[in-house]
């Protein structure tokens, strides 16, 4: 047996699960933290139920999100031994700035919002929930430097057979990076948009009480999702020309037609969904529109669709390369048994498809049941928080 | 400087270790304390603040080792694949359960009971196989079963009961007055076990190590220390001293893994490899330097602020969340 597709199809499965979570999470965590800012601002009660709620939603979605993170961290010296061997002095630096500046330190603060909820003065807490919102960017930010490093290997030279790093500023103005950073940060805001309209969308199906606390969810998330879905669209097509400054031939591989279609009709009607729902704001008739409200819970999983597919054009048209021109795939994999990849590869995915869906099941059942009533329940202290 | 490099990543590793060592020790003793709902959730309350801030340091060490000793990072995982493997399911599975467990107040949980518990102790196993081999010098990869040495195993096991006497400490200083009993009694009765451990570990590795500096010897002694320290803190009932006892013991064997033939970090199947070799080049480290510094800082701060923050027992006012 061949080790090397049982180890790319272990990357790519453990990869998917992952960025299935950490995109909602990026762009959940921005809306909670919008409607925290509204609520602190002198805002309606209302807005801090919405915090808590959405909240509650949005640390569900994290757990597996940093689970599967720490797997694909460990992948690359499990698997790919050769990338570390061979380009570790580039690659490796901003791989650790992520753990160390932003995913360590998002954690951290993420704790303290949870349990400061009420305890801290209202500033402070709404300051933690921001400072988690930007070092979950922060990590994206370094993980798309990191990767588009391989896609374009720029500041770096190559010398004794590895690559030295040369000038790390060289790795931020990485054309691969300026446009695919904010197209990956507004499909993460266009995902969290999708997700809190439609659940909100579910709640008008069941003739909800709380006309008012879905309203304004679901304004936020429309809006959310028309300035995610412009961006989107727009940083996607330029993506065109800076592609062929680094990969020229990408896009006419056979691999990435499908996928490239896919991700390109998807864009466009969600884009066309959050126009249609924005002008649908006036006078509130979106939250009336029921007919509507079908195609909104439909249509949650769509940005998620995309976004595998976009991630598919991008590794897949990369292929045969790990470091464009300059390290294959093959070269890198470790000389580890393929029988034993093949166990961790079952093993790691049998494990997170059952996380995965116990996870959403959670979420859709946190989710149905909607905001807590409003006069808190004072007999149970012990199960407060978020 | 890449031996001042090589600290900073021990600090890391070691702070992992002290901190997550009793949140898996509590995981794994969760069965010892009543079935009650109301109880269940004071006892994972007691670890609700630390949790996030525990676990991370795992994944700012693992970081850190890719970015400063890429090497190295290549080598000691996929040369001890099966296990890293297996840690990292136990690790996944611990960290979600525990995480994923409260979050619906009115749902069954025992499933997600069962994935703390048994999470907990296939990543205190897997800890101790690979530390033990890594101590011992990795097998060849493709014999998988020289992995399972009659002396890593008895560092898995080792593992196992010094993260329980880890978290019964950690449960004594933090728990609800209501269960500090039968916290003292668990920790109390895990000492035996751990103190026959660190002995003979020691004495064994005594005769079946080569090549051991000075300061891995002197970790030995470190250990030894600790153990008197949890002994006293029991016997005294400063259960603080104990709790603080445990942390440094827990840190002791990745101390010892990265000391013990320094400047050589990794033996392989015949093979050796030297922190000089395993390290990054010196202007991968400048860089680093730039962003690590600050980060470091900010988190120790910080997570000084959460200990100070919940140093007290869990009460009726404590946020559980967990």
């Amino acid at each position: 047996m061949n080790a090397l597709p049982v180890a790319r199809l272990q990357f790519a499965t453990t990869t998917s699960f992952h960025f299935l979570f950490v995109l909602l999470t990026l762009g959940l965590v921005t809306l909670v933290a919008v409607m925290q800012t509204r609520w602190t601002l002198g805002g309606k009660p209302e807005l801090l139920r919405m915090t808590r709620f959405w909240g509650r939603l949005y640390v569900i979605n994290y757990a597996l999100g940093i689970v599967t993170g720490i797997v694909m961290e460990f992948q690359f010296g499990l698997t790919w031994t050769g990338l570390s061997a061979f380009a570790g002095d580039v690659f490796g630096a901003p791989l650790a700035i992520e753990t160390l500046v932003a995913f360590f330190l998002e954690s951290t603060f993420l704790g303290l919002w949870i349990f400061g909820f009420g305890r801290l003065p209202k500033g402070l807490h709404l300051a933690l929930i921001w400072l988690v919102t930007l070092t979950a960017y922060a990590s994206a930010l370094f993980i798309m430097l990191a990767n588009s490093f391989l896609q374009n290997p720029v500041g770096s030279r190559l010398e004794g057979g590895v690559l030295h790093l040369d000038d790390f500023g060289a790795l931020f103005s990485n054309p691969a990076l300026v446009a695919s950073l904010p197209h990956v940060l507004s499909a993460a805001l266009v995902t969290g948009g999708f997700f809190v309209v439609g659940v909100s969308a579910w709640h008008f199906l069941k003739r909800t009480t709380e006309v008012e606390f879905f309203r304004r969810s679901m304004r936020i998330g429309v809006v959310a999702a028309l300035v995610g879905s412009i961006f989107v669209v727009n940083q996607g097509f330029a993506q065109f020309g800076r592609l062929k400054m680094y990969q020229p031939d990408k896009l006419n591989e056979n691999v990435v037609g499908m996928p490239l279609g896919a991700m390109i009709g998807l864009g466009f009607l969600m884009f066309a969904c959050a126009l249609l729902g924005t002008l649908l704001l006036v006078r509130n008739w979106l939250t009336k529109a029921r007919f509507l409200h079908y195609l909104m819970v439909a249509a949650i999983p769509l940005p998620f669709v995309a976004a595998i597919m976009g991630w598919l054009v991008r590794e897949l048209g990369r292929q045969p390369w790990l470091v464009w021109g300059k390290l294959r795939t093959a070269d890198a994999i470790a000389g580890v048994p393929a029988g034993q990849i093949l166990f961790s590869f079952i093993a790691f995915s049998v494990l997170f498809a059952a996380l995965a869906v116990a996870d959403w099941v959670l979420m859709a059942r946190v989710a149905k049941r909607g905001p807590d009533p409003v006069e808190e329940p004072a007999a149970l202290p012990v199960l407060s928080g978020v | 400087m890449v031996t001042f490099w090589w600290c900073v990543l021990g600090l890391l590793t070691c702070g992992y270790f002290a901190l997550a060592g009793y949140d898996y020790g509590v995981g794994m003793l969760l069965p010892a304390f009543e079935a009650d709902e109301r109880k269940r959730r004071l006892t994972l309350g007691a670890l609700g603040p630390f949790f996030l801030a525990n676990e991370v340091w795992l994944v700012a060490a693992v970081g850190l080792l890719f970015g400063a000793f890429p090497h190295l990072e290549g080598r000691v995982f996929s040369g001890a694949y099966v296990l890293v493997v297996t840690l990292l399911l136990g690790l996944v599975t611990f960290t979600a359960s525990m995480q994923l467990r409260s979050r619906r107040p009115d749902a069954r949980r025992g499933a997600w009971t069962a994935g703390i518990v048994g999470g907990a102790l296939v990543t205190a196993l897997s800890w101790g196989l690979f530390l033990g081999n890594l101590v011992l010098g990795l097998p060849p990869i493709a014999d998988v079963l020289a992995f399972f040495n009659p002396y890593a195993v008895l560092w898995g096991l080792g593992f196992v009961a010094l993260f329980c006497l880890q978290g019964a400490a950690f449960l004594a200083v933090r728990a609800p007055a209501e269960l500090t009993g039968r916290a003292v009694r668990l920790a109390r009765a895990f000492l035996p076990p751990v103190s026959a451990f660190l002995v003979v570990a020691t004495g064994w590795g005594f005769f079946a190590l080569d090549g051991v500096t000075a300061l891995g010897a002197g970790v030995a002694a470190l250990a030894f220390a600790a153990l008197a320290g949890v002994w006293l803190g029991l016997r005294t009932r400063r259960y603080r001293v104990a709790l603080v006892g445990s942390m440094v013991l827990a840190a002791c064997p990745a101390l010892l893994a990265g000391t013990l033939r320094f400047p050589t970090v990794l033996v392989s199947s015949g093979t050796a490899l030297t922190v000089g070799d395993a390290a990054t080049a010196s202007g991968t480290f400048g860089v680093l330097g730039w962003f690590a510094a600050p980060a470091l800082v900010v988190l120790l701060v910080v997570q000084w602020l959460t200990w100070r923050a919940h140093r007290n027992p869990v009460d009726q006012r404590s946020l559980l969340h967990f």
